[in-house]
């Protein structure tokens, strides 16, 4: 019996499932690739390589959504949504574990995995403020 | 013909319902067809051309090109295509359809633009985002306000912004539209009103939010040796540019200042015209800080001075004019098309808001994905 091999998207979740962060990286010209896909947006190669990222992000920039948009209860407003941009190079959109204060543009933040799964089953890669870390 | 060749364009007729009546019949459901087609009545009469003079047909926002000509009894142009639904796509049809006309596809070209968004419940975030959008969604992240509003935080951050530095955008666009009877709201407000609405997606307000409301606009677009011949003022696309400006992500990572500049550069040496003859720039304004990103992209001033630069009186005779019938937050969310029948209005004399005095040319500015400008020009 074979399996069907796992698509971009849930070897994303898959990865993530295992506390893992990775990302597409092309070993034709070594971009990094974020959304996941089936070939290198710099180069067009299809030669693309799972591997985990540093977890090393800063800031890119941050909103508080006021209006509700979800049925999903995590997702009550207000809360707190950060656009992060990795050590590696791609943004993406996640958010920081924190209500103690509020995030800035530039700060360093570092990788942490939400320990239950979302309503998607999905665990969620999310950020902290490096000095939590310390 | 150089598809470069100044002033052979020619905005011979608009149309636009009055999105004013349509807001406040709270509980009519509007076809999208239907107020397209009612804009391009309103196009026609206003170009004094018959429905058979028309060769080509662009429409947009409405679910198929084929019901809409249909729906006009158009059903033999020399072109025919439809273009989606985003505000962007308002300045890309127009350059389209001068560029169908420049190489002959076609003579008379009708744009129609529906858009019934109210009445059929539009909420433009939520639970249906785009495919690359659930790794967004998973987070709450949705909306096109929320990646201008994380434009926005960052920019403030980057150049020292205070709260309510929007606020000037969002009550000039209110003040105008109070001029406009056709405009959604019409009444003014301060900037206290401004900073005590509820907020969005922190740091924008709902002020800062371009409406959700159902109407119509249509262009007529021909040739300016057709438009002599009609005998009325001749306005013309003296030129035009764009570039696209695409990351996954709608939140541009420097505003589309570089993208902005290059379509701004390519303007300037097809028009001749630059921000320093301009007094009438009508903005597209999804969101307020899209007008302040506009101006910096296009030269109105520094990158990071915006803030600053639209911290003026409107009302003065010397303050830059901007989005004179209302924009996007007040008059209705026409997607760009009101823009555009505005600034042909402005030329003409006959403004649907603030009607400006010895106004020759006027600048469409749409900064999105797709960074769209156009100068238009009467011809004496």
């Amino acid at each position: 019996m074979t399996s069907e091999p796992l698509t971009p998207d849930e070897t994303y979740w898959d990865y993530c499932s295992r506390g893992e962060l990775r990302l597409q990286h092309c070993a034709g010209c070594g971009s990094w690739l974020f959304p996941p896909g089936l070939r290198c947006n710099t180069c067009l190669s299809r030669d693309l390589h799972w591997e985990p990222v540093s977890g090393r992000a800063v800031v890119w920039s941050w909103l508080r959504m006021h209006r509700k948009y979800f049925t999903d209860p995590a997702l009550t407003p207000p809360y707190l949504v950060t656009m992060v941009q990795l050590a590696e190079g791609p943004r993406m959109i996640s958010s920081i574990q924190t209500t103690e204060r509020d995030p800035r543009v530039g700060e360093t933040l570092h990788l942490v995995f939400d320990d239950v799964e979302d309503a998607n089953g999905h665990r969620l890669p999310r950020f902290a403020y490096a000095e939590a870390n310390r | 013909m150089s598809i470069h060749e100044r002033d052979q364009i020619a905005i011979i007729g608009v149309g636009t319902t009055s999105f004013r009546q349509l807001f406040e019949k709270k509980d009519a459901t509007h076809s999208a067809y239907d107020l397209a087609a009612d804009a391009f009545a309103l196009a026609l009469a206003d170009a004094g051309i018959e429905k058979d003079e028309i060769d080509g047909l662009f429409s947009a926002r409405v679910p198929s090109y084929i019901r809409m000509a249909d729906v006009l009894g158009i059903q033999r142009p020399k072109v025919l295509n439809g273009f989606d639904g985003a505000g962007r796509m308002s300045g890309v049809s127009l350059q389209l359809a001068a560029a169908a006309i420049q190489s002959g596809l076609a003579t008379t070209i009708a744009l129609v633009y529906g858009n019934n968004g109210r009445s059929a419940g539009a909420k433009y975030g939520g639970e249906t985002p785009s495919p690359t959008g659930l790794y967004d969604a998973s987070y709450g992240m949705t909306s096109p306000g929320a990646s201008l509003a994380l434009m926005w935080q960052r920019y403030t951050e980057t150049y020292g912004v205070p709260d309510g530095a929007l606020a000037p955008l969002a009550m000039n666009n209110r003040c105008n539209a109070s001029l406009n009877p056709d405009a959604v709201f019409r009444e003014p407000f301060d900037k206290q009103t401004y900073l005590d609405a509820s907020y969005i997606a922190e740091p924008l307000r709902l002020l800062d939010y371009c409406l959700i409301n159902d109407g119509g606009v249509a262009l007529i677009v021909t040739t300016v040796e057709r438009a002599r011949k009609l005998g009325g003022p001749v306005v013309v696309l003296s030129a035009t540019a764009g570039r696209g400006d695409v990351t996954n992500f709608y939140a541009s990572d420097d505003y589309w200042l570089e993208s902005s500049r290059a379509v701004a550069a390519d303007l300037r040496e097809k028009s001749g015209v630059g921000p320093d003859q301009i007094k009438c720039v009508q903005i597209y304004d999804n969101f307020t800080p899209t007008i302040l990103f506009s101006l910096e992209g296009f030269g109105f001033c520094e990158p990071g001075e915006g803030w600053r630069f639209v911290d003026q009186d409107f009302e003065s005779p010397d303050a830059l004019a901007i989005n004179t019938s209302g924009g996007h937050t007040s008059e209705g969310y026409m997607q760009g098309w009101a823009l555009h029948a505005e600034a042909v209005r402005q030329l003409r004399g006959d403004s649907a808001g603030k009607q400006l005095k010895d106004v020759d040319v006027v600048q469409y500015i749409c900064a999105s994905p797709i960074i769209t400008s156009h100068i238009f020009r009467r011809l004496e």
